[in-house]
């Protein structure tokens, strides 16, 4: 809540005025806006802005901060507010004077006398130089001959010193509002089927990718919000892995995705929006090997996914750790192949994994494997070979410890059985 | 039988996760018979496998892997003490020419240093190479097994070169722990040294849990298909000769002329100087002279005794102070040889507390020198005269304490930094006190974990308290001794490795004094004492400035201003004697002669408090009690303490008079009865000691008061010869402190940081007692605090030294420049000096050190407005139109601005005391100056408020906190009880300055608050005094 009016002064001689807003709430520039285009955020929690020509509008200075209360009020805003001559000025008086603040111009010392030192943006090596030269106020700053302020201190100083005496000259940084690339269609009557909800959002992402196109950008993420029938509501968004603006290959994304999760019942309203962000910038390189298109590729693997699940499309990767046939998939990536520098030396055998490891029921005498019976294979042992120890991930739920052996039976096939606690498991077979 | 040789250790620095007894121990379990310890780049763990294996009857092979410049490392056995020796070398040359943690061995070093070892060739390295670096007979193939797969192709290489080259093939295990749940724990050092995290650190990791000490059925079968590598090993373990216990150490032969001995140098110079010190006829004193000249003589010491004199006879010519401290000062030779100060036959010191024949021990000299520079001249004498390579310090070996196990242990398993702090600060202050716990660190107090917000049942919270125990104790690296030396005859790096210290110039043996004095290595501690050099500055100032020479062997004995200092408890800075306890102590046992020093020194300390002798002496010496005489045969000896035994001498004596021990013997039950005590070697020598009292005639109830009193006490007993070295030291203080106020105050205040009170508390201490100071000028301070005349008064001078930040360079440059001329104005200095920062002037403008600079008066305000632009030179073009010559707007600083800036720019402050200036309206809030307490009565209720300049809460006293509060009358004690300090711990411990309510506890003029409420001062000086905190 803003409290009473602390002082009434008149506006200043040039007509410019600036009014600023000091408080912890998110609505200040709202405020801020229903009073001027010509707002700056200066922070979280401070707004300035212009309020030159509102007299007309609504009357003298004090009228003017009356009005900016009356609607902080009403919006429920608990914040301080300073009008003066320059946004500077307003703004060091709204942030450490608290309620409403009127600075006549050419009498801004007055207003911000007290204040102490700490209050200016000045670095701790300056605020010590004043803390040594007994400069506590920015009266006593603004005690101070400029010259020699000027001559001790240089630019840093004199900016200093303008700033208590209130004699800044600096302007509104205004900046633009973020654009929003939204667009929404009403229906006029519910849609069940998804080719009619395609239809109207390729138009949409037509239209939508254009004007990012315009303002040399492109879509990051796609967000979704179709309104239902019956008030029901869907949303989904679509992270895109890299940049994109064709409108085939976006609706192609959404296409996917809605036969996979479609709404949950008729259609009323569709909404699209994009995200946008800095355009993909790719350089083939001379030498490299011609690449899929990525759009295209993308949009394979999204088939692909949609066909057989997230979680088994994408680039194998072995995972550093001993775990046997330890091993993920991650995204695909746009990446040329390149071989292992050095392959290990030696033959390697091939094994083939049966996953997941067939049971197996293993005899074992004093220690020496005689018979094995599983799905995959059955007979007496003639050779083996281990056991080949290996435990770790002592630390986590996913902790292992087996022995391993490779074994070869009657038919002279050979194949690596494992046992893990009293289980045994045939893992593959060598080719 | 299978003999393992290829062991590391934790000595192996986070390759290794065992200690050298618990791989001992194991072999024990499995019994076998021999282990090779092979640690990498270094021999710290051999002298402990060595003693350890020694005990149980292992033999203890020696070995290390080297890191060589070719990549990979050599596993390299000893095989003799030239192989030894060898090894020492390779390793020493390494390391003293490479930076830490990067030393490779070149193929030059490796050849050279071959002869005698055996190379274990494990197919890193070009068999060729090893056979012709050390011979075909010394190169035997190794084949390590650890169940698994990917290393078997590599044993079928090795096996294949072992065939093609003839070599012999042994079977290792690489051993890397005792046993297999260590796996763990090594895998967290492998995360450690790579700074790792556990999840992320994948095959870094060990792929399973298979290099520990195996049975020998184990290995057999792993094995099985080459039965003679284990014969092999064996034939190999019966091949290696050498053991620590054929070191071949020699101390230094000192060199003496032709027809001389160094018998009879030893003699020689000992009775000149007992002739200085005793006179023609001092009978006994020359009769105990020719005892320990005999049994030095018999113990072939006087080599070790001759070198010490050397360092004391360098220290005297370099006037370098030096005294011998600890059972040193036992011993009439030493006390002769100039080496310790204290007269042992006037102190009737027990010898056998320094030399015994029967403890087959080398003794122990230790010298205090003044830290700093001259102390750092006598150890760098050392190493000139010894050679680089035949003197080094010892090593101090720095072990997993709570808080680093915490912390590595911590990181590697991924806990975030801020639990990490939280758990650090409960390990601080006893929170987690592992080290001193017996049982298992799940014992650990559960609420604490809770108060910081751990889940105990998180399986990483779980792991995290295990590991963290068994990392406790485990050498993390190798850290410099504070003063341990070794010197030796002939080259040092032939008994031990060598390598650089961080510190330059520096040179460490691998061993700690534990291991040296285990091996026979004698040391010679040289020990840095800032009292020392204070003691060494105020004679040399007080030369310069009284035109008198002091003595301070010849300092008058029973000066009775030094008594009255003492009685009164005014001893801020005085050495020992100047501690809140010993100052609560010394109005109550009120010292009268110098043995009451000597007791005063010893007593209040941890252990005499508690093992509970304090206040039965301290009642005792108020008269408020009678001795209580523990056996008539024991009065003489226990006389001089009231009848509380106190020094570890006594209960020699008491050993001696009651059971008829030798002086060896006592000193062996002494020793027997210390902290590591063993039962085996308790009960024998109970017995003994039941035994001589049955001679003695002394009824068996009598013998079980007797027997309790020396092994309780045998814990807490106190040397007396080191506490009447310390007391010398003390006396010598507190009599240059009341003759020579401001020599020592300048010499005190040019040595901190030391002691327990900070530089503005000395200074306002000094004040009180009438010392006038001086400002730190440009035109007359020198970097040190110095005294200086004015009308016919010695003042002292704030040197340099107290402008925080100004560099001794700058100084010296500013020196200087002055000497050749004054300087004329702010400007001048700037342009003279330009080292000089900005911020340095600025510093010497708010300290006032520019106001008379030039022929004009400024204060400081105008310099520091003069100064600021001495760095903004307006140059050519504007110069006219400088408004430099403008008077300065800035108002002239206040009382307080001053003091503030005082404390800003040198931490102290020569004007008053910061609570002055607020003392009519703390008077209002009846608060009490704390010179004023004294004239309250016991029990009052008072208010006392200023600077916290101590903070103490002592281990001894069960949670209470001790804090100092100093006004501009003096300093006020408070006591805290464990509940108010756990209510307002964070008033206490974060505000400067405190005001404390509670009741006033006066016994006889020594006063202290015992706090019932503590709050920030309301006056809140901005001079911040820096408080010494002991908790």
């Amino acid at each position: 809540m803003f409290s009473p009016i602390l002082s009434l002064q008149s506006k200043g001689p040039d007509g410019k005025l600036f009014a600023c807003l000091f408080g912890d709430s998110p609505n200040l520039e709202a405020l801020a806006k229903q009073f001027s285009p010509l707002v700056e955020k200066l922070d979280s929690t401070t707004v300035v802005f212009s309020i030159g020509g509102l007299e007309r509008l609504i009357g003298d200075t004090e009228e003017i901060a009356s009005e900016i209360c009356r609607r902080g009020q009403k919006m429920g805003l608990v914040a301080n507010l300073a009008i003066a001559a320059n946004p500077e000025t307003a703004a060091l008086a709204a942030r450490n004077l608290t309620g409403v603040t009127l600075i006549r111009p050419g009498r801004e010392l007055e207003g911000l006398a007290q204040l102490p030192v700490e209050v200016l943006p000045a670095t701790p090596e300056m605020l010590l130089t004043f803390e040594r030269w007994g400069i506590h106020s920015l009266a006593d700053l603004a005690a101070l001959p400029e010259l020699g302020i000027v001559e001790r201190l240089g630019q840093e100083g004199l900016q200093l010193r303008r700033l208590a005496v209130g004699q800044s000259d600096s302007h509104l940084k205004i900046a633009p509002d973020p654009t929003e690339y939204i667009a929404r269609r009403e229906l006029e009557y519910p849609v069940k089927l998804l080719e009619p909800v395609f239809f109207i959002l390729s138009s949409q992402l037509r239209d939508l990718t254009e004007r990012l196109r315009r303002d040399g950008q492109a879509a990051g993420r796609i967000a979704l919000y179709f309104q239902l029938e019956g008030g029901g509501e869907f949303r989904r968004a679509l992270e895109l892995p890299f940049a994109m603006r064709d409108p085939l290959a976006l609706l192609k994304q959404v296409q996917l995705s809605l036969e996979a999760h479609p709404p949950e019942g008729a259609t009323v309203s569709v909404e699209v929006k994009l995200d946008p962000v800095d355009p993909r910038s790719v350089q083939g390189g001379l030498f490299a090997p011609p690449a899929p298109d990525p759009e295209k590729l993308h949009t394979l693997i999204s088939r692909l996914h949609a066909l057989a699940g997230k979680d088994h499309v994408g680039t194998p990767e072995v995972l550093d750790t001993y775990r046997p046939d330890a091993y993920r998939f991650r995204p695909c990536a746009l990446e040329s192949f390149r071989p292992e520098q050095s392959l290990p030396a030696g033959m390697q055998l091939a094994i083939r994994y049966i996953r997941p490891p067939a049971e197996a029921r293993v005899v074992m005498l004093q220690g020496v494997l005689r018979r094995i019976r599983s799905r995959p294979v059955s007979g007496e042992v003639i050779h083996s070979a281990g056991p080949w120890r290996s435990s770790g991930e002592w630390w986590a739920k996913t902790a292992w410890n087996r022995d391993e052996w490779d074994v070869m039976v009657e038919d002279r096939s050979i194949h690596r059985i494992y046992r893990a606690g009293k289980l045994w498991f045939v893992e593959g077979t060598y080719d | 039988m299978y003999v393992e040789l290829r062991a590391r250790s934790a000595f192996s620095f986070l390759e290794g996760a065992s200690t050298p007894e618990d791989l001992v121990d194991e072999c024990v379990r499995l019994g076998i018979g021999a282990m090779a310890l092979v640690d990498t780049d270094n021999l710290s763990g051999a002298p402990r496998f060595y003693m350890a294996a020694k005990k149980v009857g292992i033999r203890p092979h020696i070995g290390a892997e080297v890191s060589a410049a070719c990549g990979g490392r050599y596993s390299l056995l000893v095989e003799s003490r030239l192989g030894y020796q060898n090894l020492c070398r390779l390793i020493t040359s390494m390391k003293l020419r490479s930076k830490k943690g990067e030393a490779k061995a070149s193929e030059e070093e490796l050849r050279q240093y071959a002869p005698g070892l055996i190379c274990l060739a494990d197919g890193t390295q070009p068999v060729k190479k090893l056979v012709d670096i050390y011979g075909k007979g010394n190169v035997f193939a190794e084949l390590q097994r650890h169940l698994d797969r990917s290393e078997e192709v590599h044993s079928q290489r090795v096996q294949f070169l072992a065939g093609k080259w003839g070599l012999p093939l042994i079977a290792t295990n690489g051993v890397r722990y005792a046993q297999p749940p260590n796996r763990r724990l090594m895998d967290v050092m492998t995360c450690v040294r790579h700074g790792a995290t556990i999840m992320k650190a994948g095959r870094l990791l060990e792929r399973n849990a298979e290099r520990y000490l195996k049975p020998d059925a184990a290995m057999r079968r792993l094995f099985a298909d080459q039965p003679s590598a284990l014969g092999n090993a064996l034939d190999l373990s019966a091949r290696l000769d050498f053991t620590l216990g054929g070191l071949g150490y020699e101390f230094p032969r000192f060199p003496v002329s032709p027809g001389e001995t160094m018998d009879s140098l030893l003699r020689a110079q000992t009775l000149k100087g007992a002739h200085r010190r005793y006179g023609d006829c001092n009978a006994k004193a020359y009769a105990q002279i020719e005892r320990e000249l005999k049994l030095i003589e018999r113990l072939k010491l006087a080599g070790y005794f001759l070198v010490v004199w050397d360092i004391v006879q360098f220290c005297r010519n370099k006037g370098i102070l030096a005294q011998g401290r600890g059972s040193a000062a036992n011993s009439t030779v030493c006390y002769s040889l100039g080496i310790t100060a204290v007269d042992p036959i006037k102190m009737d010191l027990l010898f056998e507390r320094f030399l015994s024949e029967e403890r087959g021990e080398w003794p122990d000299i230790d010298l205090d020198l003044p830290s700093g520079e001259d102390r750092e001249s006598v150890i760098q004498h050392v190493y000139q005269r010894y050679g680089k390579l035949g003197a080094a310090m010892t090593a101090n070996i720095i072990t997993y304490r709570t808080k680093s196990a915490i912390r590595d242990v911590g990181k590697a398993l991924d806990f975030d930094q801020p639990t990490l702090d939280k758990l650090s600060t409960l390990s601080a202050r006893g929170g987690w006190d592992t080290e001193k716990a017996e049982g298992p660190v799940e014992k650990i107090p559960e609420q604490q974990f809770r108060a910081a917000n751990i889940d105990l049942e998180d399986p990483r919270v779980a792991n995290l308290l295990t590991l963290s125990r068994e990392i406790l104790s485990l050498p993390r690296h190798l850290g410099q001794h504070s003063g341990g030396m070794v010197v030796c005859q002939g080259q040092l790096d032939s008994i031990v490795p060598l390598e650089p210290a961080t510190m330059p110039g520096r040179v460490i043996v691998q061993w700690d004094k534990e291991d040296c004095a285990d091996l026979g290595i004698i040391k010679v501690d040289l020990l840095g004492l800032g009292m020392m050099a204070v003691l060494k500055d105020t004679i040399t100032l007080i030369r310069d400035h009284y035109n008198e020479e002091v003595d301070l062997a010849a300092l008058p004995a029973d000066d009775p201003l030094v008594f009255d200092t003492l009685c009164k408890a005014d001893t801020v800075g005085l050495f020992q004697v100047e501690s809140r306890a010993q100052m609560a102590s010394l109005p109550k046992t009120r010292p009268a002669r110098f043995y009451d020093i000597v007791v005063q020194v010893a007593i209040i300390r941890p252990g005499p408090i508690a093992g509970k002798m304090m206040h039965p002496y301290v009642r005792r010496r108020m008269g408020l009690e009678a001795p209580v005489s523990l056996h008539p045969l024991l009065d003489g000896v226990l006389a001089r303490t009231l009848g509380v035994p106190l020094f570890q001498e006594q209960l020699l004596r008491m050993a001696m008079i009651i059971a008829n021990f030798s002086g060896g013997e006592a000193e062996e039950l002494r020793r027997a009865m210390g902290f590591k005590r063993s039962e085996e070697r308790m009960s024998d020598i109970e017995k003994r000691l039941r035994s001589g009292m049955n001679e003695r005639k002394i009824d068996s109830k009598t013998q079980d008061v007797l027997v309790k009193a020396i092994t309780s006490f045998a814990l807490y007993g106190f040397p007396e010869s080191h506490a009447a070295s310390f007391a010398l030291i003390a006396y010598a203080s507190a009599y240059l402190k009341c003759h020579y106020l401001a020599a020592f105050t300048a010499a005190i205040l040019n040595n901190q940081p030391m002691g327990f009170y900070s530089a503005a508390t000395l200074v306002k201490d000094a004040q009180r007692h009438g010392l006038h100071f001086l400002p730190v000028d440009i035109a007359c301070s020198v970097w040190d605090c110095s005294i200086q005349l004015h009308s016919g008064q010695r003042m002292l001078r704030l040197g340099f030294n107290y402008v925080k930040g100004l560099q001794k360079r700058v100084a010296g440059a500013i020196i200087s420049e002055r000497c050749k001329h004054p300087f004329e104005s702010i400007d001048d200095l700037r342009r003279r000096v330009p080292m000089l920062l900005k911020s340095d002037l600025n510093r010497l403008a708010d300290l006032g050190a520019l106001n008379e600079i030039g022929n004009e008066k400024r204060n400081r305000r105008d310099a520091l407005w003069q100064s600021e632009l001495a760095f903004r030179p307006a140059g050519e073009l504007l110069k006219g139109a400088h408004a430099a010559e403008a008077p300065s707007p800035l108002k002239p600083m206040d009382d307080t601005e001053r003091l503030y800036a005082d404390f800003r720019n040198s931490g102290l402050s020569i004007g008053a005391h910061p609570m002055r200036f607020h003392r009519e309206y703390l008077k209002t809030l009846n608060v009490s100056s704390a010179a004023w307490l004294k004239n309250l009565r016991d029990g009052s209720k008072v208010r006392v408020a200023g600077a916290v300049i101590c903070r103490q809460q002592p281990g001894t006293a069960k949670g209470f906190m001790f804090i100092s509060l100093e006004d501009e009358t003096g300093i006020a004690n408070a006591i805290i009880s464990p509940a108010l300090f756990a209510k307002l711990r964070v008033t206490v411990v974060s505000n400067p300055y405190l005001l404390v309510d509670g009741i006033l506890q006066n016994e006889r003029g020594v006063t202290s608050v015992k706090a019932t409420s503590v709050s920030p001062c309301p006056v809140f000086p901005n001079a911040n005094v820096k408080s010494h905190d002991f908790c």
